[in-house]
């Protein structure tokens, strides 16, 4: 079952399929969340300049995400960007919120 | 620019699903935002209580019957609200916050009866627009077709602009996708705008508790707990006093006001603590020449005298608000264009039923293209998008119809209307499956929207008792352009009507078979 | 993505109620305290501030008449519970809120029909036999069909 499930995620296609349509558009609503959370915090000020900005640009950055998402060969490759940005962009929030 | 070739297939397939998911919760919103954009014009039409013509002689003095208002319906004295007729509203409204409002005749300053109005039609279609009426979801939903559509601009600017070497001879030919292309190019900036604004204001604001729960160390839920005394700060209930005291004349006041701060356009007159000893007048509105920055919504401007003396206690000029407060008054200006007068929502008007065109285009490329594979599905879907996306129209014909029909004095009257109007899309819905050809169907949409649009006009001056040209002679413009609007739709739509049975175009979308 | 879209269409119509006659935040309720009197009570639910000074009405069910009128004293108001079916109204600034009044605790002398959900269940009713409707003619015309294909 590894073996049919890794030449699966391996395999290039030339439509968009379901599993990389889902992660395109999921993952771009993360990464999104993530990025302005993370400017939240680097923006000096009180709550509204803090807020605001960032969910003004919560939607641009969700289509500019999804469009470096979709530019995969492989759905091993979405899977990895997605994966490994979210993870990098958490571990920074997770620094910024509590120090080092 | 270049691109990779697989790339841009990838962007191309994309562009179609997200499209198709989109468009029927986008083009609704987009159908009825583009009428709202005139909601304070429907609003004087559709309310009998603002058919009354103006005086000659127009004199602001209110006092006594301010004095009686106030003590006949017990309004509460600690904030009464006086909102000065404008284009918006012409009626002169007096209220506070515990009890319904009282409308004068800015002319006689009679107390106009309201007979249980309720702007229902401009009430409705702001809901339709928004989303409001699917339970829960709808408001998060319309946000996400705006992000979509969003992503549908920014991946379309990136195909025109990507050069390829063969282009295809027949699609550039075809009239829908050579429009589909420009009228998208041209309405970029309505997009940046429209969607940027719908997406902030339906899915942002839905799923604010993220950055409310990021930004307190997980303490809070709600933004509006960490953003309210920072942008929308109300001005404090002044202390109880109890020696009465009478104050200067209102329009005296308002003299002082406007001669101490000459860009204000006074809109909205606030008195705390009305004829006790330490009452203050506040006059607020916005500026002339400026009305994106310090629209009256979420930034007024305003000045405070003393009631008794005329002594300036405070004023607020726009450099001494918050710089996010400019920038939600600028963003809200753009989407709603509160206190502007006709020329911008015209062009916003023009501008819409542009982009209901090209939505309509762009579904209309992705059904040719289907016309050559099986019949089922993409037939039925082709029936399902036109009871929906042309049906709307006599529907909204219909629920101004019944506005008029049903009487102001049954009390669930606004689910009556609202329900109906939802049975009539059903039956277009039913019947663009019932009748076999296509051009019937269209046919008895255009007929209905017609004859509907005729009788909308014709029962509002039955019941309002004033004819067209009388609306006209006593200064009713408003009224009367509308009146004559519905007049022109329905030309339009019988002309429609007459012209369905040449056009060819339909014909590809006929059912093949026999069956 | 058919069936997606269809369900899209029914939650359009599956969503009024007494949308009209709510305000988000005012609430207005009331018990029964004797026989025969109620004591009505109207309030903020976010702010839990008791509303003082606003307008009261009874109105008929029956007939739509105006059957008691008063004001709310410090967030309460006592009456006596007419003798038809009635609806309470309170009123806030622009828009009112309304609420079913109870019924006394021997019934009401006659008979009456509840009219409050009415206008709802007969409009979801009339949509509901178009939208079934259609669905019975688009099976009926794939039925038909994949009987000619074979």
């Amino acid at each position: 079952m590894f073996k049919k499930t890794k030449s699966f995620l391996h395999e290039t296609k030339s439509k968009v399929g379901l599993v990389h349509g889902f992660t395109a558009c999921i993952g771009a609503v993360i990464l999104s969340y993530l990025s302005t959370l993370l400017l939240s915090i680097f923006l000096e000020g009180d709550y509204a300049v803090k807020i605001i900005p960032s969910m003004i640009t919560a939607p641009i950055l969700m289509s500019i995400w999804g469009i470096w998402i979709l530019f995969s060969k492989t759905r091993y490759i979405a899977l990895k960007k997605t994966f490994f940005s979210s993870s990098f962009l958490l571990i920074c929030l997770y620094f910024s919120i509590n120090g080092f | 620019m270049k691109i990779d070739k697989l790339n841009k297939k990838y962007l191309t397939r994309a562009h179609t699903v997200l499209g198709l998911i989109a468009i029927f919760l986008f083009y609704i919103s987009t159908y009825f935002g583009t009428i709202t954009i005139f909601k304070p014009y429907i609003q004087a039409w559709e309310l009998p209580s603002t058919h009354f013509s103006s005086d000659a002689e127009f004199e602001q003095i209110i006092d006594l019957k301010l004095y009686q208002i106030v003590r006949e319906n017990k309004l509460n004295v600690k904030n009464i609200e006086i909102e000065l007729p404008s284009f918006k509203d012409e009626r002169l409204k007096i209220s506070s916050q515990n009890q319904n409002s009282v409308y004068l005749n800015p002319y006689t300053k009679e107390i106009l009866d309201l007979n249980n109005e309720y702007p229902t039609i401009s009430t409705l279609f702001n809901k339709l627009h928004t989303g409001a009426n699917i339970p829960y979801i709808g408001l998060t939903l319309m946000g996400v077709a705006s992000s979509i559509m969003l992503f549908l601009m920014i991946s379309g600017l990136i195909l025109y602009l990507v050069k390829s070497k063969k282009t295809n001879e027949n699609h550039n030919k075809n009239f829908r996708f050579k429009w589909h292309k420009n009228f998208g190019i041209i309405l970029t900036p309505y997009v940046i705008i429209f969607a940027l604004t719908g997406a902030f204001l339906g899915l942002m604001l839905s799923t604010s508790s993220v950055y409310a729960l990021s930004n307190t160390n997980f303490e809070k839920q709600s933004i509006r707990a960490l953003v309210g005394p920072i942008i929308f700060k109300q001005k404090a209930l002044l202390e109880d006093k109890n020696k009465r005291v009478k104050p200067l004349q209102l329009s005296k006041l308002e003299e002082i006001a406007q001669k101490n701060y000459p860009e204000l356009k006074i809109r909205k007159i606030n008195i705390y603590n009305y004829r006790l000893e330490n009452s203050q007048t506040v006059f607020s509105g916005y500026l002339k020449n400026n009305r994106a920055l310090s629209s009256s919504r979420i930034n007024p401007l305003s000045i405070t005298l003393d009631s008794k003396t005329g002594e300036v206690l405070e004023k607020k000029e726009l450099e001494d608000t918050h710089m996010i407060k400019k920038t939600l008054s600028t963003f809200y200006w753009l989407h709603f264009q509160t206190d502007e007068p006709l020329l911008i929502r015209i062009i916003f008007f023009i501008l819409g039923i542009v982009m209901l065109i090209c939505l309509l285009f762009g579904y209309l490329l992705w059904a040719e293209k289907k016309l050559s594979s099986d019949y089922g599905y993409y037939e039925i879907l082709n029936r399902f998008s036109i009871a929906l996306l042309l049906g709307i129209i006599p529907a909204s014909a219909i629920l101004m119809i019944l506005h008029w029909l049903i009487p102001f004095s049954m009390f669930d009257r606004i689910i009556w209307i609202e329900g109906l109007f939802y049975v009539s899309w059903s039956f277009y819905l039913f019947y663009s499956f019932k009748e076999t050809s296509i051009k019937k169907i269209f046919k008895m949409i255009f007929l209905s929207s017609s004859i509907l649009f005729m009788l909308t006009f014709l029962l509002h001056e039955i019941h309002t008792d004033i004819l067209l040209f009388e609306l006209f002679s006593s200064n009713l413009t408003k009224q009367f352009v509308i009146d004559l609007l519905l007049i022109i739709l329905a030309c339009l739509f019988y002309f429609l009507y007459k012209r369905v049975e040449s056009f060819s175009y339909l014909e590809k979308f006929e059912r093949r078979s026999d069956v | 993505m058919f069936n997606i879209k269809k369900i899209l269409l029914l939650l359009f119509f599956i969503s009024t109620s007494l949308i009209g006659h709510k305000i988000p935040g005012m609430t207005l309720t009331s018990k029964l305290i004797d026989e025969n009197k109620i004591e009505i009570k109207g309030f903020n639910k976010r702010s839990q501030k008791l509303l003082d000074g606003n307008k009261i009405k009874l109105f008929s069910q029956v007939n739509n008449r105006v059957l008691f009128e008063g004001y709310l004293n410090k967030g309460f108001l006592e009456t006596k519970i007419p003798k038809e079916p009635y609806m309470i109204f309170m009123y806030v600034g622009e828009q009112d809120v309304v609420i079913e009044g109870l019924a006394p605790k021997s019934g009401y002398e006659g008979i009456y029909a509840s009219k409050t959900n009415r206008a709802f269940k007969y409009t979801l009713g009339l949509s509901l036999l178009f939208v079934f409707t259609t669905i019975f003619l688009i099976s009926k015309n794939l039925l038909k069909q994949r009987k000619a294909k074979l």
